[in-house]
């Protein structure tokens, strides 16, 4: 294969450290270091995840290189995430890959972290063509967005408070579950009774979302229920965690529907960590055939941060010659 | 004999320079301490203009490790990181406190001494009384290792029987207002240079004392406790 533009791509937004490299937008090596130390604190503590970029961030970049057999002067651009995450987690990354495209005179890229995830689904096989929908959801986002072409992505709708991941978690948090408590809600969901409990549903206009209601209503119904029953969520987890399950998604899916209804776009797709949950992909694979819809999901290690959705975003600027200058600096909030 | 690109950005005001055998060619800083991420990578950019050097022709980068401000620390190590391992560089990490010590070592050469030894105590701010300091005789040897210390009026009481012990730093104006003893002690206003990081990133490469580079840390001089943490 004659190699045209090789870029090595860089995440650190958040509590991965993650190198990819992509060659003529294919993904040869998307390596990802998870931080494990953040547990014990019950979520991600900003200085430690610091910390630990500080120190995963050359291994990762090696071993992204390594497994794509590419060598440092191959390298036609460097990319990395510049916004939205944690300013001190962002930094470490785009210190790292300035100082690359300095020291190797290559053009740099500065890519938005949502929009990466957006167009992680480029990734996949079947890909979507343009236009497409996308929902984004992850513990700290939850959108619609809708992708014109790889550089026209529009934000139709998003949340005023919470994130969808942040709901799931918290209410794990109210049921006692440890840290993050999303995934373990998915389990035990799979066994219990979506439908045995009600919990209150937002009114918000347009594609909007809102999730700080629910957990307000989750809050007050076991204070409820524990003050007649101490034992009530041991004896009811299952049932609870797939109440609160189906909850979320079907105020996820209600505004998809209505973003399809709105704008005629029949491939939908997900994208964020969110998107690893089971109940929301069977939601969408359902919706799809319902309402014929093409359905597009990621595979898991495209779906939660990883710097492979940084270089496929990175590729499609690149075409278009967006490049940063060498003083550019990472911000914790960003326009899209 | 070398040629070394030092970055300094472990307090507000960060300097970059280039220097040959210690002698420091050039010189970039700034003072706005938000902006340490944005300044870096052009100032290397112009100095390598400036002095007609290439990046290539490098023996080594030099980086102030700490202590100082976390996100300062890391914005240098990061940047130095990069371009060793693109570069195939080797890393030199340089203690701020002994950078500092230099300093003060060397502002105080001409003065009048006394019949006692003179000893120099760096201290860097770290909010409220705390400090990171150590102490260090003339010829730089540590007679106290770094260490993050809250001021007392006491706290220098071993050394300051038997020594004039010479402070400098941006921590140094709080132990002021602690000093009982105004004979034992002498306060320096000298801020380090390029020039005394220079000096010792050249006796690190000369004595071959460098960094690893996919593991070394900024010596934050502190573990970090959150105060969220679960039983």
């Amino acid at each position: 294969m004659k190699k045209n533009t090789a870029i090595l791509a860089i995440e650190s937004s958040c509590d991965e450290t993650s190198a990819a490299l992509c060659v003529d937008g294919a993904i040869l090596s998307n390596y990802i270091a998870n931080q494990t130390v953040h547990e014990k604190y019950g979520g991600v503590v900003p200085e430690l995840a610091s910390r630990a970029h500080m120190q995963n961030i050359v291994p990762v970049v090696d071993l992204a290189l390594k497994q794509a057999g590419i060598v440092m002067n191959e390298i036609d651009a460097i990319a990395f995430t510049q916004a939205p995450g944690l300013i001190g987690s962002l930094l470490v990354g785009a210190q790292f890959a300035k100082s690359l495209a300095l020291a190797l005179n290559k053009p740099l890229i500065a890519v938005h972290h949502m929009q990466a995830h957006v167009l992680a689904n480029l990734i996949g096989d079947p890909a979507p063509t343009f236009p497409f929908l996308c929902l984004t959801v992850s513990g700290g986002h939850t959108q619609i967005v809708l992708a014109k072409s790889p550089l026209e992505l529009e934000v139709i709708g998003e949340t005023i408070d919470d994130a969808a991941g942040e709901a799931f978690d918290k209410s794990a948090k109210l049921l006692g579950l440890p840290y993050p408590g999303g995934p373990l809600i998915d389990r035990y969901a799979k066994e219990g009774d979506p439908a045995r409990f009600g919990f209150a549903e937002p009114q918000i206009p347009e594609l909007n979302f809102s999730f700080s209601g629910l957990k307000t209503s989750v809050l007050y119904f076991l204070q409820a229920e524990t003050k007649k029953d101490p034992q009530f969520i041991e004896n009811n987890l299952k049932d609870l965690c797939a109440s609160i399950q189906a909850t979320i998604i079907r105020i996820l899916m209600k505004k998809l529907k209505k973003a399809a209804q709105q704008t005629g776009v029949k491939q939908v797709c997900i994208a964020g960590g969110v998107s690893a949950n089971s109940g929301l992909r069977s939601a969408l694979q359902e919706y799809g055939k319902k309402f014929g819809w093409q359905v597009f999901i990621p595979a898991f290690e495209y779906c939660t941060d990883n710097a492979a959705m940084i270089a496929i975003t990175a590729y499609h600027k690149y075409q278009a010659g967006l490049f940063s200058g060498l003083e550019v600096s990472p911000a914790a909030r960003a326009e899209w | 004999m070398a040629l070394i690109l030092n970055i300094d950005t472990a307090t507000e005001y960060a300097t970059i320079s280039i220097a040959q055998d210690a002698v420091v060619l050039h010189t970039a800083a700034t003072e706005e301490q938000k902006n340490h991420a944005s300044f870096v990578q052009p100032a290397i950019e112009q100095l390598l203009q400036q002095s007609g050097y290439s990046l290539q022709q490098l023996d080594a980068v030099a980086v102030m490790a700490g202590p100082g401000s976390y996100t300062g620390l890391r914005v240098g190590l990061s940047t130095a990181k990069g371009l060793c391992y693109a570069l195939n560089k080797p890393l030199v990490m340089v203690g701020t406190l002994e950078v500092m010590a230099l300093a003060a070592i060397e502002a105080y050469a001409g003065k009048p001494r006394s019949n006692r030894d003179i000893i120099f105590c760096p201290m860097i701010d770290a909010r409220r009384m705390e400090v990171f300091t150590a102490i260090y005789n003339d010829e730089l040897q540590a007679l106290m290792d770094p260490t993050a210390m809250i001021l007392v009026e006491n706290s220098f009481h071993d050394f300051a029987s038997s020594h004039i012990i010479v402070f400098s730093g941006s921590g140094s104006s709080k132990y002021k207002t602690l000093v009982s003893n105004p004979n034992s002690v002498d306060f320096l206003d000298v801020r380090h240079s390029a020039s005394h990081m220079a000096t010792l990133s050249e006796r690190a490469v000369i004595k071959g004392l460098y960094a690893d580079l996919a593991y070394s840390e900024p010596f934050y001089l502190k573990e970090f406790f959150s105060t969220t943490q679960r039983p």
